[in-house]
């Protein structure tokens, strides 16, 4: 029984080191598959949790703790990206559209601002105050913007 | 002439009053004079639907067939400033023509909202209050998957079915929010608005008020309020209205006389209003509910007025476009009196489904059978309707 999980390991172990390998060859950094969720640098947040990040892409709450308008960045043409993020927040892509359409109808708040791609996306938030967005890690300037949090890879979760 | 100074008079005292309340508004937000140096466009939106029906009664064996423009809504949204929001909602129904008489034009909403904190605002003007789940949303037609909505909330079915007696459509004054808790939020509302005694214009009370149509002819004001639950895929909550009715606007003196009571007994009766929801989403299951009770306090154990409403839907996503759905609901009336009596009790099974063609698209398809049984003074009647209804909803 022992020999055969040695066995399992060794055999997940030389997988990885392939799987490993094999980016290397393609010149693939890991860190461009993951989603960072990125704000301009002066909004009073660190690390908001998946809680309060919810609260703020639903429109539960519309203003930052200084007071200042939160200014939500979503991407127009990046369908994985968005259902990747969303599933972080716990929900579907078409459960937050139905949010905003209620909220909107009701006049309680604005959908999120459309980015065409994640360069205009983080451009925009690098110049726009109260806003946050999310976009590819290795895009997210830490000079020009603050990376609230890294979203884990579901892959590694598992 | 003492009409016309009567009318007169308060216009004088107009611009004192104005004054008045612009201090009271300075005072109560401040960031309004800044928000004066702020210009933000005005936003203009809105959706309509328009739809297929045909009914089939199978005892008289007639079939109706119709399409009509259900509903239109046109919005006027303006950010005053970070957090004062006006917001101005008019709503047509009916294939509305005033030309040709046909339906209705409505000032739904006219509102001015102040956000008093990160999770709480008060909103003053002409608003539709919470109560339950679906009283504020009900008339926003692309938000849900119905052709036919839960009937009390119908509002092209106002002339059948009085959706005023059951949900309060108008409140003047509003206070809500949510507080953050370790497991949920806790939702809270609190309103103030008129009762049910406004002047039609077809009575003559003689009150100072009688004057002038739209406006509450009795000295009382229907108190709201909800209290709820809601974490991210579960909600909860109680509802509740308190407000004083006239029955004399409902039967005739003569039933008084006959009841050989006052008629003061049938004037400002209080009426409670009791509401209950219950909503949840597990995978891409969804479950929604609610309930309406009505009762009249009677001060003369004569007359009983009881109406009750219910439904409850089971729906589930078929992809990301497809939403499928079964639902009952049911709606209770009866007014009972020694000389009087009136029940009528409609069910309504039904099933349906709404795609999504687009952010700005939604298709409907929607099934009902409606079993209704009217009872009025012995007589009894019964209707069996077979209902298909398709519809087209845009958000402009």
């Amino acid at each position: 029984m022992c020999q055969c999980r040695t066995q399992i390991g060794l055999r997940c172990r030389l997988t990885s080191l392939a799987l490993l390998g094999v980016l290397a060859i393609g010149g693939l950094n890991p860190s461009a598959a993951q989603i960072a969720v990125v704000a301009h640098q002066q909004v009073p947040a660190d690390s908001p949790s998946r809680r309060e990040l919810l609260d703020y892409y639903t429109g539960d709450i519309q203003t930052w703790t200084n007071g200042r308008r939160v200014v939500l960045y979503d991407l127009r043409n990046n369908e994985q990206m968005r259902t990747a993020f969303y599933d972080y927040l716990g929900k579907t892509s078409s459960r937050m559209k139905a949010i905003w359409l209620r909220r909107k109808l009701s006049g309680e708040g604005a959908p999120p601002l459309l980015a065409d791609d994640e360069h205009q996306l983080v451009d925009t938030i690098s110049r726009t105050e109260g806003s946050i967005g999310f976009a590819h890690l290795d895009l997210a300037d830490s000079l020009k913007m603050k990376v609230l949090l890294v979203i884990p890879d579901p892959a590694e979760n598992n | 002439m003492d009409n016309v100074h009567s009318q007169t008079h308060p216009r004088n005292r107009t611009p004192l009053a104005c004054c008045l309340i612009a201090l009271l508004a300075a005072s109560c937000f401040p960031h309004f004079a800044t928000a004066q140096s702020v210009r933000r466009p005005i936003e203009v939106f809105g959706y309509f639907q328009n739809g297929f029906e045909q009914q089939y009664d199978t005892q008289s064996k007639r079939r109706s067939t119709t399409f009509v423009m259900q509903q239109l809504n046109l919005f006027f949204q303006k950010e005053l400033g970070n957090d004062l929001t006006s917001f101005v909602n008019f709503e047509t129904v009916n294939s509305f023509s005033s030309y040709r008489r046909w339906g209705a034009f409505n000032l739904e909403e006219a509102w001015l909202r102040y956000r008093t904190g990160r999770s709480s605002n008060i909103k003053v003007g002409l608003q539709i209050p919470i109560f339950n789940n679906l009283n504020e949303i009900s008339n926003r037609t692309p938000i849900l998957p119905y052709a036919l909505r839960p009937l009390v909330y119908e509002t092209s079915f106002n002339e059948i079915i009085p959706n005023e007696e059951y949900v309060p459509n108008r409140a003047f004054v509003q206070y809500y929010g949510f507080h953050q808790t370790d497991l949920a939020k806790i939702d809270y509302a609190a309103y103030l608005g008129n009762g049910p005694n406004i002047n039609g214009g077809y009575d003559n009370d003689q009150t100072e008020n009688s004057l002038r149509t739209g406006v509450d002819t009795s000295q009382t004001v229907l108190v709201g309020a909800r209290v709820g639950l809601r974490s991210s895929h579960v909600k909860v909550g109680l509802s509740g209205t308190l407000e004083h009715t006239n029955l004399l606007k409902v039967v005739d003196t003569e039933l008084a006389e006959a009841l050989d009571i006052p008629t003061s007994d049938l004037l400002d009766l209080t009426q409670v209003r009791l509401g209950g929801d219950f909503s949840a989403e597990y995978r891409s299951f969804e479950i929604e509910s609610e309930f309406i009770m009505v009762r009249i306090k009677d001060p003369s154990p004569v007359v009983s007025l009881r109406r009750t409403f219910y439904y409850v839907m089971l729906g589930k996503w078929l992809g990301e476009r497809t939403f499928g759905f079964v639902s009952m609901m049911s709606t209770f009336d009866k007014f009972d009196t020694p000389i009087v009596f009136q029940l009528a009790d409609v069910d309504v099974p039904t099933f349906g489904v709404a795609v999504h063609l687009s952010d700005a698209l939604t298709a409907k398809g929607q099934y009902a059978y409606a079993m209704v049984n009217v009872e009025e003074d012995l007589r009894i009647h019964k209707e069996r309707l077979h209902y298909f209804a398709f519809a087209l909803s845009v958000v402009l």
